[in-house]
Protein backbone atom coordinates (compact mmCIF):
# COMPACT_ATOMS: atom_id res chain seq x y z
CA UNK A 1 0.00 0.00 0.00
CA UNK A 2 2.76 2.39 1.06
CA UNK A 3 4.91 1.39 -1.18
CA UNK A 4 2.53 1.71 -4.02
CA UNK A 5 1.86 5.56 -2.96
CA UNK A 6 5.67 5.97 -3.07
CA UNK A 7 5.78 4.84 -6.12
CA UNK A 8 2.85 7.00 -7.46
CA UNK A 9 4.58 10.20 -5.58
CA UNK A 10 7.72 9.22 -6.87
CA UNK A 11 6.65 9.34 -10.65
CA UNK A 12 4.32 12.37 -10.23
CA UNK A 13 7.60 14.24 -9.09
CA UNK A 14 9.74 13.10 -11.56
CA UNK A 15 6.74 14.38 -14.15
CA UNK A 16 7.04 17.68 -12.15
CA UNK A 17 10.76 18.01 -13.56
CA UNK A 18 12.30 16.66 -9.97
CA UNK A 19 15.07 14.62 -12.36
CA UNK A 20 17.31 14.44 -9.65
CA UNK A 21 16.71 11.37 -6.87
CA UNK A 22 17.98 12.36 -4.14
CA UNK A 23 16.14 15.77 -4.46
CA UNK A 24 13.04 13.23 -5.53
CA UNK A 25 13.12 11.68 -2.67
CA UNK A 26 13.40 14.36 -0.31
CA UNK A 27 10.47 16.18 -1.43
CA UNK A 28 8.74 12.73 -1.34
CA UNK A 29 9.55 12.55 2.40
CA UNK A 30 8.43 16.31 2.71
CA UNK A 31 4.85 15.34 0.95
CA UNK A 32 4.35 12.21 3.58
CA UNK A 33 5.55 13.92 6.57
CA UNK A 34 3.21 16.84 5.87
CA UNK A 35 0.33 15.30 5.18
CA UNK A 36 0.60 12.74 8.16
CA UNK A 37 1.86 15.09 10.66
CA UNK A 38 -0.92 16.89 9.42
CA UNK A 39 -3.83 14.04 9.75
CA UNK A 40 -2.48 13.10 13.18
CA UNK A 41 -2.64 16.39 14.63
CA UNK A 42 -6.17 17.14 13.68
CA UNK A 43 -7.11 14.12 14.96
CA UNK A 44 -5.11 13.86 17.84
CA UNK A 45 -6.26 17.41 19.32
CA UNK A 46 -9.95 16.93 18.03
CA UNK A 47 -10.14 18.82 15.63
CA UNK A 48 -9.06 21.72 16.92
CA UNK A 49 -7.65 25.29 15.65
CA UNK A 50 -4.35 24.24 16.58
CA UNK A 51 -4.08 21.04 14.74
CA UNK A 52 -5.90 23.33 11.86
CA UNK A 53 -2.99 25.63 12.10
CA UNK A 54 -0.51 22.85 12.13
CA UNK A 55 -1.96 21.62 8.95
CA UNK A 56 -1.81 25.40 7.26
CA UNK A 57 1.78 25.40 8.00
CA UNK A 58 2.80 22.53 6.74
CA UNK A 59 1.00 23.00 3.93
CA UNK A 60 2.86 26.27 3.39
CA UNK A 61 6.18 25.07 4.08
CA UNK A 62 6.02 22.01 1.64
CA UNK A 63 5.25 24.40 -0.89
CA UNK A 64 7.82 26.49 -0.52
CA UNK A 65 9.88 23.17 -0.32
CA UNK A 66 8.34 22.21 -3.55
CA UNK A 67 9.60 25.87 -5.30
CA UNK A 68 13.25 25.85 -3.52
CA UNK A 69 13.70 22.47 -4.36
CA UNK A 70 13.13 22.84 -8.07
CA UNK A 71 14.63 26.16 -8.33
CA UNK A 72 17.41 24.97 -6.98
CA UNK A 73 18.03 21.84 -8.98
CA UNK A 74 17.83 24.90 -12.09
CA UNK A 75 20.19 27.00 -10.76
CA UNK A 76 22.95 24.75 -10.13
CA UNK A 77 23.23 24.65 -13.74
CA UNK A 78 23.00 28.44 -14.62
CA UNK A 79 26.47 29.89 -15.41
CA UNK A 80 24.69 33.93 -15.33
CA UNK A 81 22.68 35.55 -13.16
CA UNK A 82 22.07 32.92 -11.14
CA UNK A 83 22.64 35.14 -7.38
CA UNK A 84 20.55 37.56 -8.84
CA UNK A 85 17.56 35.09 -9.67
CA UNK A 86 17.94 32.87 -6.03
CA UNK A 87 17.57 36.37 -4.24
CA UNK A 88 14.89 37.19 -5.89
CA UNK A 89 12.91 33.71 -5.65
CA UNK A 90 13.76 33.78 -2.20
CA UNK A 91 12.42 37.39 -1.34
CA UNK A 92 9.05 36.56 -3.47
CA UNK A 93 8.82 33.54 -1.48
CA UNK A 94 9.03 35.31 1.46
CA UNK A 95 6.71 37.76 0.87
CA UNK A 96 4.20 35.29 -0.30
CA UNK A 97 5.17 33.18 2.85
CA UNK A 98 4.63 36.66 4.77
CA UNK A 99 1.04 37.39 3.37
CA UNK A 100 0.24 34.04 3.77
CA UNK A 101 0.89 33.76 7.88
CA UNK A 102 -0.64 36.53 8.14
CA UNK A 103 -3.76 36.63 6.71
CA UNK A 104 -3.91 32.68 8.63
CA UNK A 105 -2.88 34.66 12.09
CA UNK A 106 -5.14 38.06 11.83
CA UNK A 107 -8.05 37.25 9.81
CA UNK A 108 -8.52 33.36 9.86
CA UNK A 109 -6.80 33.25 14.22
CA UNK A 110 -4.87 30.32 13.40
CA UNK A 111 -2.51 29.42 16.61
CA UNK A 112 0.81 30.88 15.96
CA UNK A 113 2.51 27.85 17.74
CA UNK A 114 0.43 25.49 15.70
CA UNK A 115 2.04 27.37 12.43
CA UNK A 116 5.46 27.19 13.82
CA UNK A 117 5.23 23.51 14.62
CA UNK A 118 3.61 22.65 10.98
CA UNK A 119 6.30 25.30 9.59
CA UNK A 120 9.20 22.74 11.24
CA UNK A 121 8.30 19.49 9.43
CA UNK A 122 10.95 21.19 6.85
CA UNK A 123 13.20 21.20 9.09
CA UNK A 124 12.22 17.96 10.94
CA UNK A 125 12.53 16.26 7.04
CA UNK A 126 15.91 17.86 6.35
CA UNK A 127 17.27 16.43 9.87
CA UNK A 128 15.99 12.88 9.77
CA UNK A 129 17.60 12.96 5.69
CA UNK A 130 20.83 14.25 7.57
CA UNK A 131 21.00 11.40 10.18
CA UNK A 132 19.87 8.69 7.75
CA UNK A 133 22.64 9.97 4.96
CA UNK A 134 25.34 10.04 8.34
CA UNK A 135 24.34 6.46 9.03
CA UNK A 136 24.57 5.23 6.01
CA UNK A 137 28.28 6.57 5.53
CA UNK A 138 29.43 4.91 8.74
CA UNK A 139 31.58 2.31 8.01
CA UNK A 140 31.61 -1.27 9.87
CA UNK A 141 33.76 -1.58 12.27
CA UNK A 142 35.41 -4.89 12.52
CA UNK A 143 36.51 -7.04 15.09
CA UNK A 144 40.53 -6.90 14.21
CA UNK A 145 40.24 -10.54 12.90
CA UNK A 146 38.81 -10.25 9.35
CA UNK A 147 43.01 -10.31 7.47
CA UNK B 1 35.24 50.04 13.66
CA UNK B 2 32.72 47.09 12.75
CA UNK B 3 32.68 46.13 16.68
CA UNK B 4 32.08 50.22 17.17
CA UNK B 5 29.47 50.18 15.30
CA UNK B 6 27.86 47.05 16.83
CA UNK B 7 27.88 48.45 20.05
CA UNK B 8 26.63 51.71 19.03
CA UNK B 9 23.28 49.78 17.38
CA UNK B 10 23.16 47.92 20.52
CA UNK B 11 22.99 50.93 22.56
CA UNK B 12 20.67 52.93 20.51
CA UNK B 13 18.26 49.63 20.77
CA UNK B 14 18.62 48.99 24.27
CA UNK B 15 18.51 52.75 25.26
CA UNK B 16 14.86 52.93 23.01
CA UNK B 17 13.88 50.48 24.81
CA UNK B 18 14.44 51.64 28.08
CA UNK B 19 12.92 55.01 27.41
CA UNK B 20 9.98 53.60 26.70
CA UNK B 21 9.22 51.63 29.98
CA UNK B 22 10.44 54.99 32.08
CA UNK B 23 7.00 55.52 33.11
CA UNK B 24 4.14 52.86 34.24
CA UNK B 25 1.23 54.11 32.13
CA UNK B 26 2.64 54.86 29.06
CA UNK B 27 5.07 52.09 28.97
CA UNK B 28 1.81 49.99 28.53
CA UNK B 29 1.14 52.37 25.30
CA UNK B 30 4.65 52.69 24.26
CA UNK B 31 4.99 48.78 23.63
CA UNK B 32 3.06 49.21 20.50
CA UNK B 33 5.57 51.48 18.75
CA UNK B 34 8.51 49.70 20.00
CA UNK B 35 7.06 46.06 18.66
CA UNK B 36 6.48 47.64 15.79
CA UNK B 37 10.19 48.72 15.35
CA UNK B 38 11.62 45.77 16.83
CA UNK B 39 9.61 43.64 13.88
CA UNK B 40 10.84 45.86 11.47
CA UNK B 41 14.83 45.88 12.59
CA UNK B 42 14.47 41.80 13.51
CA UNK B 43 12.60 41.37 10.33
CA UNK B 44 15.52 43.34 7.96
CA UNK B 45 17.95 41.85 10.07
CA UNK B 46 16.56 37.84 9.39
CA UNK B 47 15.33 38.28 5.60
CA UNK B 48 19.00 40.25 5.05
CA UNK B 49 21.70 37.62 6.86
CA UNK B 50 19.01 34.61 5.94
CA UNK B 51 19.73 36.35 1.54
CA UNK B 52 23.41 36.18 2.34
CA UNK B 53 23.49 32.92 3.23
CA UNK B 54 21.84 31.60 0.66
CA UNK B 55 23.65 33.55 -2.11
CA UNK B 56 27.28 32.18 -0.20
CA UNK B 57 25.93 28.57 -0.39
CA UNK B 58 24.34 29.01 -3.82
CA UNK B 59 28.13 30.71 -4.70
CA UNK B 60 29.67 27.62 -3.26
CA UNK B 61 27.56 25.04 -4.91
CA UNK B 62 28.01 26.46 -8.34
CA UNK B 63 31.84 26.30 -8.14
CA UNK B 64 31.99 22.97 -6.74
CA UNK B 65 30.01 21.94 -9.54
CA UNK B 66 31.91 23.85 -12.09
CA UNK B 67 35.19 22.06 -10.82
CA UNK B 68 33.35 18.49 -10.81
CA UNK B 69 30.59 18.13 -12.93
CA UNK B 70 29.94 14.57 -11.41
CA UNK B 71 29.11 15.84 -8.10
CA UNK B 72 26.44 17.92 -9.04
CA UNK B 73 23.57 15.63 -7.77
CA UNK B 74 25.05 15.27 -4.34
CA UNK B 75 25.92 19.32 -4.79
CA UNK B 76 22.53 19.93 -5.48
CA UNK B 77 20.83 18.20 -2.60
CA UNK B 78 23.12 19.27 -0.11
CA UNK B 79 22.39 22.79 -1.18
CA UNK B 80 18.49 22.45 -1.41
CA UNK B 81 18.90 21.34 2.13
CA UNK B 82 21.36 24.31 3.27
CA UNK B 83 18.59 26.52 1.40
CA UNK B 84 15.82 24.77 3.44
CA UNK B 85 17.10 25.07 6.61
CA UNK B 86 18.30 29.23 5.77
CA UNK B 87 14.99 29.78 4.73
CA UNK B 88 12.89 28.31 7.64
CA UNK B 89 15.09 30.54 10.25
CA UNK B 90 13.69 33.45 7.98
CA UNK B 91 10.20 32.06 8.57
CA UNK B 92 10.67 31.46 12.09
CA UNK B 93 12.05 34.88 12.57
CA UNK B 94 8.99 35.80 10.29
CA UNK B 95 6.45 33.95 12.26
CA UNK B 96 8.03 35.69 15.92
CA UNK B 97 7.77 38.64 14.17
CA UNK B 98 4.21 38.70 13.46
CA UNK B 99 3.33 36.63 16.82
CA UNK B 100 4.72 40.25 18.65
CA UNK B 101 2.62 42.47 16.12
CA UNK B 102 -0.38 41.00 16.14
CA UNK B 103 -1.18 38.44 19.27
CA UNK B 104 0.94 40.77 21.01
CA UNK B 105 2.50 38.76 24.12
CA UNK B 106 4.09 41.84 25.43
CA UNK B 107 0.92 43.27 25.95
CA UNK B 108 -0.41 46.58 24.36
Amino acid sequence: MLAVLVQKIDAMLYRRGFALGDARRLMRNQMLLGTLGSVAAVLVTGFSTWGFSFAAGALLISINFWWLSKAAQELVRVRQGAMFTLLMLFYGRLLLTGAAIALLIVWFGASAFGLLAGLSTVVVNATLWGILQIRHKVPNVGNGKEA
Amino acid sequence: MRKALLMTLAMVLVASSAFASDAAAPAVAAVGPTAAWATAIGMALAAGLCGLGQGMGLKAACEGTARNPEAGGKLTVTLILGLAFIESLAIYALVVNLILLFVKPLGA
